[in-house]
């Protein structure tokens, strides 16, 4: 039981770096001239 | 016939100050002073200052729109280009690399203080929206080291230990910390 909740944080940590990394090419940055 | 010559070529100067209204005032004059020498000139070496003569030198300087459109300059093309709707993509740059390294194994090199590092990072840079900052925040504190800390807790927990029992003293007991599994 212990196992499988230390597998889901680590799956779940990963996951949300990734999705940050690839979030932050997509996030368009408006810059005044 | 000066006179009539005279008019003409005042008209002519009249409209192009018109058509220079929109310029700045010495620069204006400016134009206008220039067009007036070259009518000067042109006007010396007419054989006869008869109107028509005088009407074809006015052609040949140009409309007074046309010379002021000149003086304008081109057309602006390059300034159509409205420079407030330029959008810059934004780099991974050593802010949000570090962030997203920290987040992620910060807690393993550094407990717990490199993963807040890594959480500084992530809320400094402009790279994310907030609801993006705050699931990196709050969806796995720690990041790896926080499954990774919980699995060598519960392996070494879950070690057994030789515990004589008084009750029945050859057996012994395996007792657990963690939830046994």
């Amino acid at each position: 039981m212990g196992s499988i909740l230390v597998i889901l944080l680590a799956v779940a940590s990963v996951a949300t770096v990734a999705y940050l990394a690839r979030r932050m090419n997509r996030n368009a940055v408006a810059v005044p001239a | 016939m000066s006179t009539r010559a005279d008019e003409l070529i005042n008209e002519y100067l009249d409209r192009l100050e018109e058509e220079l209204a929109d310029f700045p005032s010495t620069r204006r004059r400016e134009l206008v002073q220039e067009i007036s020498a070259h009518i000067a000139e042109a006007r010396a070496s007419l054989e006869n200052e008869d109107e028509a003569s005088i009407r074809n030198l006015l052609d040949r300087m140009g409309d007074p729109a046309d010379i002021a459109a000149e003086a304008a300059g081109p057309p602006p093309a390059e300034a159509s280009r409205r420079p407030e709707a330029i959008v810059q993509e934004p780099r991974a740059g050593a802010i949000e690399i570090g962030a997203l390294v920290l987040l992620l194994i910060g807690g393993l090199v550094l407990p717990v203080i490199g993963w807040i590092v890594g959480v500084v990072l992530l809320w400094v840079s402009s790279a994310w929206t907030l609801p993006q900052k705050l699931l990196g925040t709050l969806v796995v504190p720690g990041g790896l080291a926080l499954p990774i800390g919980l699995g060598v807790l519960a392996t070494s927990s879950a070690t057994c230990v030789q515990v004589p029992l008084p009750a029945t003293p050859n057996a012994m007991a395996c007792s657990s910390g963690g939830s046994g599994g």
